[in-house]
C-alpha cells in the first residue's frame, strides 16, 4: 500500500515540479500553423498571416511555421523540438483541411506530453479557437453570429485569477473591459448556450469572457482547468500590426493588449525546454528563412508569408 | 482666494517654462494620431559586413521594435538631398536614429541626421511636435549635434548587461512616469539594458558642457567601474529621448554573447521604452500626401536578408 502511494506520488512529482520551477527557457521557440491558401499556386499552397509571426516576436519568441501536408513523423520531430504552438486564424475547414490534421496531431501530443509533466502551451486565436473546440469536444457545434468586423470591449467572468489575466495591469483589465479594444473577425461563435451544455466543453474549458451581437451570447476568451491550452475567438495581434481595417483600433490602451497577450503566451513556452537537435536544424526551421509579400494593398493582412 | 492665485500663478510659470510644443501638446490632448509613422534612419554599410549589398542598412530589430510598439516603419536612407529630407519630415511623425558604428560627423548618416534634428527643432518651436528617439549611436549623435562637437570618452561596455542607476528625476520623467511600478524596480536593480559600445557621455563632460547641461535631462548613469556616464537622457524643451543601451535587442536579437538578455522583465523594458516613444509620435499630426506614397515609403516594400540566428543582427535590410 505504501508503495502503491509512494508510486503514484513520484509520478505526480515531474509534473509539479516542471509547472513549480523558477527556471525558465529564455530562448523559447513557438510554432505558428500554416492553413491551404483558397485558390492555391506553385510555391503558394499556404500561408501565414505575418502579424501572427510579429505577435510572438515582440514578446520575445521566435518563431517556426508548421507546415501542412507533413508526416506524423515530422510533426513529432517539430513537436519536440519547439515551446509551443500557436493556431492562427483563417478560413479553413475545421473538421478536415492540412490545418485541421496538423492541429489534431500536436493537440494530442500536447495532451500527452503535458499529463507526463511536459508542459507545452497551445493558443488558438479565432478559427484556431474553433479549432480547439472541436478539438475538444469533436463536435460543430458553432453558431452564426453578426461578428464581421467590429471590436468589443471583453465580458470578463471569473477572469481576475486566471492564469491568463492575473498579470495584466489594473488599467489594461479596466480599459479591456470597457473600450472596444478586441477586435472581432468572424461569422461563427461559440455560444454560452452549447458551452453550458457540452460536457466535455464544459469539463476542459473555463471561460474567461463573453460578448454578444445583440442576439447570440457567445464565448470570447476560454483557458483549459487542467492543460496550458488557451484560446480567443477575437484577434490580439491585429491593434499593434495590421493597419487595413477601420475597426481595428490602435490606441495604446488597445497596442498593451496585443503586447500582453503575447506575452502571456510566450512566458508559457518558458516553462518547456524542448529544444532542436542541432543548431543547423532550428537555423533552418526559423521563419527568418521566409520572407513575407507586402499584401496590405489588396487583403486584410499588410504582410503575409506564403509557402 | 491666495490658493487660486497662486493655482494662476503657477500655470502661467508652467506655460513659460515648457517649450511651445510641450505646452501645445497639452491643449490638444484629445487628437491623437493613432496610425503613428516613425523613421528610422540607414546607415552606411560596415566594410566588414559580409552579408552587405546596396550602400546602407538597417538591423531589422529596430523596425520589429517600433511595430510592436503599434507604429509602422519608413526607412529613410542616406544620399537624399535636403528637399528630399524635408518631404519626408513632413509625411512621418517621428524618427528614430539607431545604433551602429559610423562617424558622427561626417557620415551620411550623420548629415541626414543634422538636417532632420534642425527640422525637428524648427517644428517644435513653431508648435509642431515631433519627436527623436535616439539609441547607442543615436544617443551619441544626439550629443554631437547637441554640443556642436564629439564629447565621447572611451569606457569598458563592450558587451554587458546593466541596470540604470535612475537619478532622483527619473521616475517624473516624461519617459518613465508611466512605467509600471515593478519594471522601474527591475530596471534599477536586474542586469537587463543591454551594453554594446566603447564611447559613452561621461558625467564629467555632460556637467563641463553648458549646451548638454542645458539641453538635456539625465534619467539614468551607469559606470564601468571607473568612469560614470549617461545611460538615459530626455531634453528639457524638446520631445528627444536617448538611451546609450539596446533596449531592441531583447526581443528581436538572439546573438549568444555577454550582454545579451532576454529575461520577462529586460523584454517589458523593450516594449514599455517604445511604447513611450510611440505615444510621443501619437502627438504629430503629418501625414503622407496620399495613400499611394504612403504605401509605397512604408518599410513592408523591402525584405530583410537573413544573416543566421547567431549573427549579431539576425535580420538586416539593405537599401541601395
Amino acid at each position: 500500500m505504501f508503495l502503491l502511494l509512494l508510486c503514484v506520488f513520484l509520478s505526480c512529482l515531474p509534473f509539479y515540479l516542471s509547472a513549480q520551477t523558477d527556471r525558465q527557457n529564455e530562448r523559447p521557440i513557438i510554432g505558428v500553423l500554416a492553413q491551404d491558401v483558397y485558390l492555391p499556386q506553385p510555391s503558394q499552397t499556404a500561408y501565414i498571416a505575418a502579424s501572427y509571426v510579429k505577435f510572438l516576436e515582440s514578446a520575445g519568441a521566435r518563431v517556426v511555421p508548421v507546415m501542412i501536408n507533413q508526416t506524423l513523423e515530422e510533426y513529432k520531430t517539430l513537436f519536440n523540438s519547439i515551446n509551443g504552438i500557436l493556431y492562427p486564424g483563417g478560413g479553413v475547414s475545421i473538421v478536415s483541411s492540412g490545418y485541421e490534421r496538423a492541429a489534431k496531431i500536436f493537440y494530442e501530443l500536447a495532451i500527452e506530453a503535458n499529463k507526463r509533466g511536459d508542459y507545452f502551451p497551445v493558443w488558438g486565436t479565432c478559427l484556431g479557437f474553433e479549432q480547439l473546440m472541436y478539438l475538444t469536444s469533436k463536435k460543430t457545434i458553432l453558431a452564426y453570429t453578426n461578428t464581421s468586423g467590429v471590436a468589443l470591449p471583453l465580458n470578463f467572468t471569473n477572469a481576475e485569477d486566471s492564469r491568463m489575466f492575473k498579470g495584466f495591469p489594473a488599467q489594461l483589465m479596466k480599459d479591456l473591459a470597457s473600450e472596444p479594444l478586441t477586435v472581432n473577425s468572424h461569422k461563427w461563435s461559440l455560444g454560452m448556450l452549447t458551452y453550458n451544455t457540452n460536457e466535455e466543453l464544459k469539463k476542459f474549458y473555463k471561460v474567461l469572457s463573453v460578448n454578444t451581437d445583440g442576439n447570440v451570447e457567445f464565448v470570447s476568451t476560454v483557458e483549459a482547468y487542467d492543460y496550458p491550452i488557451y484560446g480567443t475567438q477575437w484577434h490580439p495581434e491585429k491593434n499593434a500590426f495590421e493597419w487595413t481595417r477601420p475597426s481595428i483600433p490602435h490606441s495604446p490602451s488597445a497596442v498593451k493588449t496585443t503586447f500582453y497577450m503575447a506575452e502571456f503566451f510566450v512566458n508559457e513556452a518558458r516553462k518547456n525546454f524542448h529544444k532542436f537537435e542541432t543548431e543547423e536544424g532550428e537555423s533552418k526551421a526559423l521563419i527568418y528563412n521566409y520572407n513575407p509579400v507586402y499584401t496590405g494593398t489588396k487583403s486584410a493582412f499588410e504582410q503575409t508569408y506564403f509557402f | 482666494m491666495p490658493r487660486t492665485a497662486a493655482a494662476v500663478f503657477a500655470v502661467l510659470i508652467a506655460c513659460l517654462w515648457c517649450s511651445p510644443a510641450l505646452c501645445a501638446v497639452g491643449r490638444t490632448r484629445q487628437q491623437l494620431n493613432y496610425r503613428p509613422i516613425i523613421g528610422v534612419l540607414a546607415q552606411e554599410n560596415l566594410p566588414w559586413d559580409q552579408f552587405a549589398r546596396g550602400s546602407s542598412y538597417i538591423a531589422a530589430s529596430y523596425v520589429k521594435y517600433l511595430e510592436a510598439a503599434g507604429a509602422r516603419v519608413v526607412p529613410i536612407r542616406i544620399n537624399r538631398t535636403e528637399e528630399e529630407y524635408a518631404k519626408i519630415f513632413n509625411s512621418i511623425n517621428g524618427l528614430l536614429l539607431p545604433g551602429g558604428d559610423v562617424d558622427l560627423q561626417t557620415s551620411q548618416f550623420s548629415r541626414a541626421a543634422k538636417i532632420f534634428y534642425n527640422l525637428a527643432l524648427k517644428a517644435n518651436d513653431a508648435g509642431d511636435y515631433f519627436p527623436i528617439w535616439g539609441t547607442c549611436q543615436g544617443f551619441q549623435q544626439l550629443t554631437v549635434l547637441t554640443a556642436n562637437k564629439n564629447l565621447l570618452t572611451l569606457t569598458d561596455t563592450k558587451a554587458v548587461a546593466l541596470p540604470l542607476t535612475l537619478t532622483s528625476v527619473a521616475p517624473s520623467s516624461r519617459l518613465f512616469r508611466n512605467f509600471p511600478k515593478d519594471l522601474l524596480r527591475s530596471l534599477a536593480n536586474e542586469n537587463i539594458t543591454a551594453n554594446f559600445h566603447s564611447w559613452s557621455l561621461s558625467m564629467q563632460n555632460y556637467s563641463r558642457n553648458a549646451k548638454l547641461r542645458r539641453f538635456y535631462k539625465i534619467l539614468s548613469t551607469n559606470s564601468d567601474g571607473k568612469k560614470e556616464f549617461i545611460s538615459t537622457m530626455e531634453a528639457n524643451h524638446y520631445p528627444f529621448y536617448a538611451v546609450q543601451w539596446h533596449p531592441e535587442k531583447s526581443p528581436f536579437e538572439w546573438v549568444d554573447k555577454p550582454g545579451m538578455v532576454h529575461s520577462v522583465s529586460a523584454v517589458r523594458a523593450s516594449f514599455y521604452t517604445a511604447s513611450f516613444f510611440v505615444s510621443e509620435a501619437m502627438k504629430n499630426h503629418h501625414h503622407y500626401p496620399s495613400p499611394d506614397e504612403e504605401d509605397k515609403a512604408l518599410i513592408y516594400n523591402f525584405s530583410p536578408v537573413y544573416r543566421g540566428f547567431d549573427a549579431v543582427f539576425v535580420q538586416t535590410y539593405y537599401f541601395d
